[in-house]
């Protein structure tokens, strides 16, 4: 399963950074490498077995049980 | 430097609003769970509200012609708070294209494929929608008016097959639920279907003819509500009490036709045309993602981001939520709120700075 994933990310890497590279786009590559990384370690966690937070599960938190901006269920 | 060299026509514009409204007909769930027989009601009173709240987005695309939700911000608020606000919004569209994938996930899991584990689904979905991204906005909307017309065709032959099953009488009793249900339906009503067309402010500056955004956006907004109102009323009408217990009160509808044992298991007619609404809806929040991208970090090109946005767009779908239930929990009591802040918060307090620097210092701030 590790093998597949890091089969997919050394496949988007293959296409997209290529034509990065031929254009001299280097701004572009710089925040191509910071997404890539990121997402990468973080699949890589979420797929050998550790929970990540759901995003949209803190944003719940923030509004429901912090800011109580949240309709009830009578 | 222009990221977006495409063009797009008025007409095209008026038929994706319709088609990414009704990418969420089908899942009306979240407010038939709250009010019940009385759900067309709320239809029409959100229609009726998110009319104002597309008035501010048409004010700020007049204010601001030929820039991105993103570029007014910057424009507006400065280069530092702005691109706070733009990060925000990205996080929005990615969020909503995360939940919306994991709609399709969870339909397909739950209904059509019970044993295929929900990553199989999504990296397919996402796939599909990534190639559409990547050929650009132009093909994207080209598709709207063929998607538009297969669901009114599928809305309608569903129609004609259920005339048998409707029972009027399922109205009734109606208005007897307290009055902030209503309040809740309007605005769950008002911000999930109706509003999130805040997302077009991203698609807006590839018009064509920049006069006519005012008229698209109405237009685009009558299409999807008189959808969402006709399926609203025929879902009620067909299964009556029992509408509120089930989770996709259109799939369980469809389920019921049955004309002389001929003509029934028609649940594929609504599979295919769900797959088509969301496969639509996701890629326009996946492309406002990947523009969005490109345009905070002053970027080139956008389209060496579609694939890892992609893989960011189908591993939050699988975070996001446990169960199917936390995800209507969700919907029908924290997403309005969340999705206001966006719709009607932001724009409006946006609206307001560019009106008070309109009025104090004679600048017209989108010629700045």
């Amino acid at each position: 399963m590790i093998f597949l994933l890091i089969s997919v990310f050394i496949f988007v890497a293959l296409y997209d950074i290529p034509d990065l590279i031929r254009k001299k786009y280097w701004r572009e590559l710089v925040v191509f490498s910071i997404l890539f990384l990121s997402i990468f370690g973080i699949v890589l966690l979420q797929f050998s077995g550790i929970t990540i937070p759901s995003p949209i599960k803190g944003v719940q938190y923030i509004l429901k049980d912090l800011l109580h901006l949240n309709y009830q269920i009578l | 430097m222009e990221l977006e060299k495409g063009k797009i026509s008025a007409t095209h514009l008026i038929f994706s609003i319709g088609c990414f409204i009704q990418g969420s007909t089908l899942l009306s769930a979240f407010v038939i769970s709250v009010t019940k027989q009385d759900t067309w009601f709320v239809v029409l009173t959100g229609f009726i509200i998110s009319m104002g709240t597309i008035g501010i987005y048409i004010a700020l695309a007049k204010m601001h012609p030929h820039k991105t939700i993103i570029q007014m911000f910057e424009a507006i608020f400065g280069t530092f708070i702005g691109k706070i606000f733009s990060i925000l919004y990205i996080f929005y569209f990615l969020s909503l294209a995360g939940l919306n994938s994991r709609d399709v996930g969870n339909f397909v899991v739950g209904y059509i494929m019970p044993e295929t584990p929900i990553i199989a689904l999504l990296i397919m979905f996402v796939f599909i929608c990534s190639w559409a991204v990547r050929s650009g906005i132009e093909t994207m909307v080209s598709y709207s008016f063929l998607f538009v017309v297969i669901s009114y065709i599928v809305i309608i032959f569903i129609f004609l097959l259920l005339i048998g099953e409707m029972n009027f009488n399922n109205f009734f009793p109606a208005f007897t639920l307290p009055a902030i249900k209503y309040v809740q339906g309007t605005h769950i009503v008002a911000a999930i279907p109706f509003s999130e067309i805040v997302v077009f402010l991203m698609i807006v500056p590839c018009l064509d003819n920049q006069k006519k955004v005012a008229e698209s956006f109405l237009a685009g907004l009558l299409i999807g509500g008189i959808t969402l109102l006709a399926v609203i009323i025929r879902d009620i009408a067909t299964l009556g009490n029992m509408i509120s217990f089930v989770t996709l009160p259109s799939y369980e509808t469809v389920k019921l036709i049955d004309i002389a044992h001929i003509i029934t298991r028609m649940e594929v007619l609504y599979a295919i045309e769900l797959l088509v609404l969301q496969f639509f809806k996701v890629s326009i929040l996946y492309y406002a993602t990947v523009l969005g991208i490109a345009q905070v970090f002053n970027l080139r090109s956008y389209k060496p981001y579609i694939l890892t946005v992609g893989i960011i767009i189908i591993s939050l779908s699988i975070v996001v939520f446990d169960s199917p239930m936390e995800n209507a929990f969700w919907g029908s009591t924290v997403a309005p709120v969340y999705s206001s802040i966006f719709q009607l918060l932001f724009p409006g307090v946006a609206l307001i700075t560019s009106l008070i620097r309109y009025i104090f210092k004679g600048i017209k701030v989108g010629q700045s």
